[in-house]
This record gives structure tokens, C-alpha cells and sequence, in this order.
């Protein structure tokens, strides 16, 4: 039996995914090998190495809250509540009532008609409601705004991958009938 | 499977990352987590922070970084969970997460410290607050097995976390990584062959 064979024998046993078949081979090589068994020390000893190290990492205590509170921290900068399904779904409602009223609504101080419901469009219409709502109401309103845009957000990628798609296809179909016409 | 936990104070049961997906316990908080709910991420956190930090720990030994890293892992996780298919298992596709994470940050600290003041005389790194030190030769073995895991080729160092820090079995090696279990147990050989010639004052 070779080296690497051997070791290989050794490292799969260490790791508890020996076969009892190649467990009896192994066993065997080393009862007529002595010499084996300075190879098996040796793997042993990278395998106990490892554990050890593993034994002395500590997960820092607080460590999950402190993801927790840096993750969603960052995100409340837009939803600060975890809302109940039928809440989201009516806050989304009324996010779009939002945007629909104040488009009507500065509709008839300026010229446009048409609510911007681009992302930025959003954001901007946001800040502005938000500027002149009262503290207890800005919660509630940010976090209809929040949905919307995350919603939004969504759809422009759900495009993004759809469109990926059709210029796939089309590039494809464009080759296949190109490589046909190569071929006739 | 899961055999060994990092230490905590608040360490969930000693479970197999392949429990939670075949119990479906995983996908129902992906689930939940898709429609922005906080207390599943917050489940999500609690059942592998542990675990991504043990992961990351295996390449990156000053406790500070890997925190960071770790955190970074959450946020994508967060920010992209829209984009897990569910067709692997969900912690096959957050460990692929913290791996790629993981080797971004020794790229970035690679070209950082080529010219890092640390290297001098006089500038020491300073510990992590709040964390407690470790006794000098279990810091001394976790820094030179770290550096050692670090120095490998991603190929290789993928394999040893994965199998060394975080206990995967070959098959669920296999199917985070996207490769054969032969594969697996070939790319671990060799990866174990090159740390043992790093490692030798170390294994006398």
C-alpha cells in the first residue's frame, strides 16, 4: 500500500467516513507495517491540532445582538416595525393611497398630473410628506413608504432578471439559426 | 455532522446543519424571512452565528475581524435573501456566503498590509475589548493555524474550515461547495498535505 493510500485511509477514519471495508484494510496495513504507524501519528496529530483550536474559539459574548442590531439597525433607517401580515398588506395599501393622494394633491399646485412612482420619485415624496407629518404619525408612514420601495425594489429586479432572460434567449435563438445557415 | 460547538454563553443544541433542512425548520424561517420578518432573522442569527463565526474564525484569528466579517455575512444575508432560490439547502448557501466573505476580507487585508504600519516595530495590533484573552500558546496555535489555513489556495481552504472548524460531513461538503464527495476527499488530502509541511513545529 502506498503513501497517499494510506494517509487517505487515515484522513477518511478521522473523519468518520471509513467504509468497514477500507477500515480492515487499514487495520491490517498498519498490523503488518509498523512503520505506518508514525504516518497515522502524524495525521492524527494535524487532526488533534485542529480540534484543539477548535475547542478555544468562544463565540464573543453578545455577538448575535450585535448583528442583529447592526443588520436591522440599518435597515429600520427605512422599517423600524416587523409588522403582522394584514398590517404590511394594509400598510402597503396605504402607501399607495400616500402616493396616489400627494400626487393629486401637489397635481393641482403644479403642472403634473401623473405620480412619480420611480424609486426616487418615492423617496423624494417621502421625505417631503415627512417633513411637515407630525412625530407620531411618521412612524406609521415611513414604514408604509418602506414597504413600497421594497416592493418596488423587488419588481425592478424581478425585470432585470426577466429582461437577462429574453436576451439569452434571443442570443441563443440568433446563434442556432446563425450556425443553421453556416451549416446549409 | 455537527459534533463540536464554539463556546458561548448561549449556544443552541449541538445540532446537524442538515436537520434543520430536512426537518424543514430552515425553510420556514427563509419563509418568513422573505417577507421582512425580524424575529425569523433574528432566529437565523441565533441558530448559525455561532457557527459562521467558528467558520471564519478557521482563516481569520484576531477576533475583531472576524466579528466584522461575520457581520457582513448577516447583512448579505438580509439583503439578498430575495435571491435564494431555495433549490440547495439554506446553510449550504449561507456558508457559501461566509466563504466568499471570508476570502474577500484576506484579499482586501493582503493588499492592505503590504504596506501596513503594523508590520513595524512599535504598533501593536490592539486586542478585542470585552473579549477575554486567551492563554499565549492557545492564541499562539490560533494565530499560526489561522495564518496557515489563510495562506492556502481558496480550493483548499474551503475544504479545511469547512471540514476542520465546522465538522461537515464529505457528503455535506460536497453539496455546499457544489462538488463530488470524491472531490472533496481529494482536495482535503492535499490541503491537509500542504498545512502539515507549515505546521510541523507544531506537530512534533
Amino acid at each position: 500500500m502506498n503513501d497517499e493510500r494510506i494517509r487517505r485511509l487515515i484522513q477518511a477514519e478521522l473523519a468518520g467516513e471509513i467504509s468497514p471495508e477500507n477500515e480492515a484494510e487499514l487495520q491490517q496495513a498498519l498490523a503488518e507495517n509498523p512503520d505506518l504507524k508514525a504516518i497515522y501519528g502524524e495525521e492524527r496529530g494535524l487532526s488533534a491540532l485542529f480540534a484543539r483550536d477548535r475547542e478555544s474559539i468562544e463565540t464573543p459574548p453578545g455577538l448575535e445582538d450585535r448583528i442583529i442590531a447592526g443588520v436591522l439597525g440599518d435597515r429600520a433607517r427605512g422599517r423600524r416595525l416587523d409588522f403582522p401580515r394584514f398590517a404590511r398588506i394594509g400598510a402597503a395599501a396605504a402607501a399607495i393611497l400616500l402616493v396616489v393622494g400627494v400626487s393629486f394633491w401637489s397635481g393641482r399646485r403644479s403642472t403634473s398630473a401623473t405620480p412619480d412612482l420611480s424609486l426616487g420619485g418615492l423617496v423624494e415624496r417621502r421625505d417631503q410628506l415627512l417633513r411637515d407629518l407630525p412625530e407620531a404619525e411618521r412612524d406609521a408612514v415611513s414604514a408604509a413608504f418602506a414597504q413600497a420601495i421594497e416592493r418596488l425594489r423587488e419588481l425592478d429586479r424581478r425585470h432585470e432578471d426577466e429582461r437577462s432572460r429574453i436576451l439569452e434567449q434571443l442570443e441563443n435563438a440568433v446563434g442556432e439559426k446563425l450556425g443553421n445557415r453556416r451549416d446549409r | 455532522m455537527i459534533t463540536a460547538w464554539p463556546r458561548t454563553g448561549t449556544s443552541p443544541e449541538k445540532t446537524s446543519v442538515k436537520e434543520g433542512a430536512e426537518n424543514g425548520t430552515d425553510d420556514r424561517l427563509v419563509s418568513r424571512l422573505r417577507t421582512g420578518s425580524e424575529s425569523a432573522f433574528r432566529e437565523i442569527v441565533e441558530l448559525y452565528g455561532p457557527r459562521i463565526y467558528a467558520l471564519v474564525s478557521g482563516m481569520i484569528s484576531d477576533r475583531s475581524e472576524a466579528e466584522d466579517v461575520v457581520q457582513e455575512v448577516f447583512f448579505k444575508v438580509h439583503r439578498k435573501i430575495q435571491l435564494f432560490e431555495g433549490k440547495s439547502a439554506f446553510y449550504t448557501w449561507l456558508y457559501r456566503i461566509a466563504l466568499n466573505t471570508a476570502t474577500d476580507h484576506l484579499k482586501r487585508r493582503r493588499h492592505r498590509d503590504a504596506a501596513s504600519l503594523e508590520d513595524l516595530p512599535g504598533f501593536d495590533v490592539p486586542a478585542h475589548e470585552g473579549a477575554p484573552e486567551l492563554p499565549l500558546d492557545r492564541r499562539e496555535l490560533r494565530r499560526h493555524l489561522a495564518d496557515a489555513v489563510a495562506e492556502l489556495p481558496e480550493i483548499y481552504r474551503d475544504i479545511i474550515v469547512l471540514r476542520e472548524y465546522e465538522e461537515l460531513s464529505y457528503e455535506e461538503i460536497a453539496a455546499t461547495l457544489g462538488c463530488s464527495k470524491g472531490t472533496v476527499e481529494s482536495r482535503l488530502f492535499r490541503a491537509r498535505a500542504r498545512l502539515k509541511d507549515k505546521l510541523t513545529t507544531f506537530l512534533k
